[in-house]
């Protein structure tokens, strides 16, 4: 018993702290309101301190947002792309990486109200991932109607046009345009599965870190945890790299070619 | 293979039936996805704008910069021709002012050179004339003198005296 610690395994929905009328405060969502807060005081901080000549901290910042054009423009190959895409996967980035490794900061999530935490891990809040992955999914469509125009967008799922240039071709060119047809309608279930793909799997993994953390707690108490902890890290900054990237190769696909 | 629960599982729940077991709640969600929009906002207005427009302005500064360098550098180096053109000028011209010098020293000193062996010339004529005539004037005062003397001593011999007239007409008829 002195070498465990005991703890609850954090409940898979997110607990209402008060309701706003009808509208439920979760401590996932008093997080990312805490998270905001956090951002816009330092965003604050960060625009007063701007110079042509950097300080040390603006450097680290200019090196970070470099790194992160550089990886997307390995995803997408061209900086026109990426220079267009880069707000949108860095605040991505920013934000879950921000959301996953919150949590870890000793005590934040161990202040209760009615025996719940106050604050609790947005990705471990099916919600926050979820809606994140829609954002990210319903920007995409729109770049991707910009780009293609509203019928070069829905041709590119439904291809009637194919069908009937196939059969003019020949009846071999026309099956195969038939088969182009039910893979373009595929291919709305495979836009809807990316929202579920994206939200699921950032949700399982940060949840699942969670659930290990108190098993582990249970198991041996000193020295694991540390372990597990550090792993944390690793895994939260590995899933908000995997989201971003996974945007910004989504993001490509649903461009023209010769973008 | 599917079990007799997971089929039962399958087949009662629908898709937000299974949603609302993982905590789906669309006034979450909607409120989160609100959230993400305001921070995307947030983030591009006042991270990414600023920090683009900041290295913007510092790379045309350094670009400015190595142009003005640039630029000092071709202006040195124009300045340093100009400087060794203006050398060699200021050389040459140096040296033609001290030809001339010179030259104008050595004309001068030949011209008073020559001035003064003229006036030499002219001096040692006068004083040649000079002495000519007070040779001659001291030779006829000699010759009268001489004849005075000569004259005296005749007289002196003839004991005779002769007047002061002729005297004086035959010292003029001698000394002729």
């Amino acid at each position: 018993m002195f070498f465990q610690v005991a703890g609850e395994i954090p409940n898979i929905q997110p607990e209402t702290i008060f309701m706003i009328g009808n509208f439920p405060v979760t401590n996932s969502f008093l997080m990312i309101n805490l998270i905001t807060v956090l951002l816009v005081i330092f965003l604050v901080w960060f625009n007063r301190n701007l110079k042509i000549k950097p300080q040390a901290m603006q450097t680290v910042i200019e090196m970070f947002l470099d790194s992160i054009m550089r990886l997307i423009d390995q995803i997408t190959g061209k900086r026109s792309v990426s220079e267009k895409i880069f707000p949108m996967i860095t605040s991505l980035f920013i934000f879950v990486g921000i959301a996953n490794l919150i949590g870890l900061i000793p005590g934040l999530t161990s202040i209760t109200v009615n025996g719940f935490s106050i604050f609790r891990t947005p990705t471990t809040d099916f919600n926050t991932t979820f809606s994140i992955a829609l954002v990210m999914i319903v920007l995409i469509q729109i770049q991707s109607i910009i780009d293609w125009g509203i019928f070069g967008y829905i041709g590119r799922f439904i291809q009637v046009r194919g069908i009937i240039e196939g059969f003019k071709k020949g009846l071999g060119e026309g099956m195969i345009a038939i088969i182009n047809f039910l893979i373009g309608l595929l291919d709305i279930i495979s836009e809807i599965a990316k929202v579920v793909s994206l939200s699921v799997r950032l949700f399982g993994n940060i949840y699942a870190g969670e659930i290990l953390m108190v098993i582990i707690l249970g198991a041996f108490a000193y020295a694991l945890p540390a372990v597990w902890l550090g792993m944390n890290l690793f895994t939260g900054i590995i899933q908000a790299l995997v989201f971003g990237a996974l945007t910004a190769a989504y993001y490509g696909t649903a461009l023209k070619e010769e973008n | 293979m599917i079990t007799h629960e997971s089929n039962y599982l399958y087949n009662s729940m629908d898709i937000m039936e299974i949603l609302g077991k993982i905590g789906f709640d669309w006034r979450m969600a909607l409120a989160n996805f609100v959230n993400f929009l305001i921070i995307f906002w947030l983030l591009k207005r006042y991270a990414f704008e600023p920090v683009k427009k900041v290295i913007n302005q510092r790379q045309s500064e350094i670009n400015k910069g190595l142009e003005d360098a640039e630029k000092a550098q071709t202006e040195l180096v124009m300045a340093k021709e100009n400087y060794e053109k203006k050398m060699s000028e200021a050389r040459a011209e140096a040296g033609e002012i001290i030809t001339k010098a010179n030259e104008q020293a050595e004309n001068i000193i030949t011209k008073a050179t020559k001035q003064a062996e003229e006036k030499v010339a002219v001096i040692v004529a006068d004083a040649r004339e000079s002495i000519k005539h007070e040779r001659e004037n001291m030779e006829r005062e000699l010759q009268a003198k001489t004849v005075s003397i000569a004259l005296e001593v005749a007289s002196k011999i003839l004991k005779t005296k002769l007047d002061e007239k002729t005297e004086a007409n035959l010292i003029k008829e001698l000394t002729k």
